[in-house]
């Protein structure tokens, strides 16, 4: 996935940092349950950079940020 | 002489405790029990040849009901799609064989869009509302059970799963039960025939993870009191806590008792019917689901798709009539497309030059001692034939790749080898010393690695693969 890919990150209630490829998931995800209500929108590197294992929720699966700036999109699951 | 054939989908090889395999994790609030319990499964075994080293072929469930229904390692020539006309099939060779064939089943890609996996059966019923089946369309008031970030899946298809199992009150409201007791039934009426095949698939212990809650207590940390993740987001695993990831562990254990306890059932009948005498018996499972090893869970594709031992490593056990290999553990690599000549074998029917497998008898029996030298595992390649519908997306992206190989996995009886395509790195494990696979051996052993990758490439151009399915493995 290219570096400059736009993503949509939020904390869960446990600190951990997710982020989705879609901003209408995300507004999904972020549900009253959660402390910190806030999405923000940064580049994959920006948010590789704040934490190499933070989750990217895409192609219906978790990645790490890191699988996604190092791993090439061969064998996709669409 | 007849065939009856239990299919379970996803269940782990760990999660039986006939293959002796050491608990893959402890059970917080159970210590000192047992990891978990498949007391029929197990008796089924004692009577049974137990092959200790299945490994699946093509993965995930579709392509491996095409290879236990084609005897070919489809996943060298198919995708995630409906049967193709031309192929030959075991229910239709057995029909030409004067065999009655039936089939039972809960697992949804085999009946929905059109998949068509009940062609040639002279009977065949689906029990309805398994998953996310379109069947139950009320306005009940099903609520989440987690968040929707842990789950797997949209929103509508959850809710959907949720109202397919609303109205469940008793065990036998659940599917596997469903799905077996009809077949119990249907022996019944059908045991006196000369000659009868019964496949019986079901869904559990496949996800959504909701066994009867005394199973589910069975395994479960009574401290628990987070979300019930019944159908976990695939993937990176991390995004859940220790204790969730506990409570999935303890859901699906609790499913491969239900599904053990309800298979014991069916074998009761089998021997109440006498059919212990004249009928083969064959346990399987398509593959198994990652729970947390390699930061990983569920069946995660792409990047994070290599097969290890949790995911392809699998059980296989035939209880032959005569008692052939009764009890014993067989160690030769076996793989699915090797069902059906085995049962054709066995019924006197003759195989198909399109089989590609090999008859497990002549292992039971001892004559010889092993059939083949490696297991090839491997997400399909995923090229829709032409005019071919998409309707994999029905399964959630669970299509696996579009026009691109994925990694092999090359399994010898030491070395397991995952061959990675294109410029995707490749990993080595000896399973000898490392059976979970920890310590990644490819910089240790490049020629190792090397000679697999060979004997990957000689497997591909020997079992028909067309070259773009093999470029990629060429380096």
């Amino acid at each position: 996935m290219p570096e400059d890919t736009i993503v949509y990150v939020f904390q869960d209630n446990n600190g951990k940092w997710l982020a989705t490829v879609d901003e209408n998931e995300a507004h999904i995800f972020v549900t009253p349950e959660f402390t910190h209500q806030t999405i923000e929108t940064m580049t994959l590197r920006e948010l590789y950079e704040r934490d190499p294992h933070a989750l990217v929720r895409a192609r219906e699966q978790y990645y790490w940020a890191e699988d996604l700036m190092f791993g090439t999109a061969r064998g996709a699951i669409l | 002489m007849n065939v009856i054939v239990i299919m379970n989908d996803s269940l782990r090889r760990d999660h039986i405790n006939a293959y002796h395999v050491p608990p893959p994790w402890p059970r917080p609030g159970h210590e000192g029990e047992p990891f978990i319990e498949t007391p029929n499964l197990d008796r089924l075994a004692e009577e049974s040849a137990v092959f200790e080293r299945c490994y699946i072929a093509s993965y995930p469930t579709i392509p491996n009901r095409r290879d236990l229904f084609t005897g070919r390692w489809g996943m060298l020539e198919a995708g995630w799609e409906p049967l193709r006309p031309h192929e030959v099939i075991i229910s239709e060779v057995l029909n030409a064989a004067g065999v009655v064939t039936q089939l039972f089943f809960d697992s949804l890609p085999l009946g929905g869009e059109g998949y068509n996996f009940m062609r040639g059966f002279q009977g065949w019923r689906w029990l309805r509302g398994q998953h996310g089946d379109h069947w139950v369309t009320a306005p009940w008031p099903v609520k989440l059970p987690c968040l929707p970030h842990q789950m797997r899946g949209n929103i509508e298809r959850m809710k959907r799963i949720l109202r397919n199992s609303y109205m469940r009150r008793y065990e036998r409201d659940y599917m596997a039960p469903k799905t077996i007791a009809a077949a119990i039934d249907w022996l019944e009426d059908n045991y006196t025939h000369e000659s009868f095949f019964l496949w019986i698939d079901t869904w559990d212990p496949h996800e959504p993870f909701d066994p009867p809650p005394y199973d589910y207590a069975r395994y479960a940390d009574p401290s628990y009191d987070g979300p019930a993740i019944i159908y976990p987001q695939y993937g990176r695993s991390d995004y859940l806590t220790e204790a969730e990831l506990n409570d999935i562990r303890a859901r699906y254990a609790g499913e491969v008792t239900m599904v053990d306890r309800n298979v014991g059932y069916l074998l009761d009948k089998i021997h109440a019917l006498g059919l212990d005498k004249n009928t083969m018996v064959i346990h399987l499972t398509d593959h198994g689901y990652l729970m947390g090893e390699h930061h990983l869970i569920g069946k995660p594709g792409d990047l994070l798709g290599n097969l290890y031992e949790p995911s392809c490593h699998v059980g296989m056990m035939i209880r032959h009539p005569e008692g052939s290999a009764a009890g014993e553990r067989i160690k030769a690599i076996v793989q699915p497309p090797d069902v059906m000549p085995t049962i054709l074998d066995f019924l006197g029917v003759p195989i198909p030059p399109t089989v590609q497998g090999k008859s497990l008898l002549p292992l039971m029996r001892g004559e010889v001692a092993k059939l083949h030298e490696i297991a090839v595992s491997g997400r399909f390649t995923y090229e829709l034939p032409e005019g071919a519908a998409d309707t994999s997306q029905e399964f959630g992206g669970m299509a696996g790749s579009r026009s691109h190989v994925c990694a092999r996995t090359v399994t010898t009886e030491r070395w397991s080898y995952i061959c990675g395509p294109y410029d995707m790195p490749s990993e080595l494990y000896d399973l000898d010393s490392d059976p979970l696979q920890e310590h990644n051996l490819i910089e240790q052993y490049p020629q190792i690695a090397q000679e697999l990758r060979q004997r990957l490439i000689q497997f591909l151009e020997d079992h028909g693969a067309p070259e773009p399915g093999i470029a990629p493995f060429r380096k």
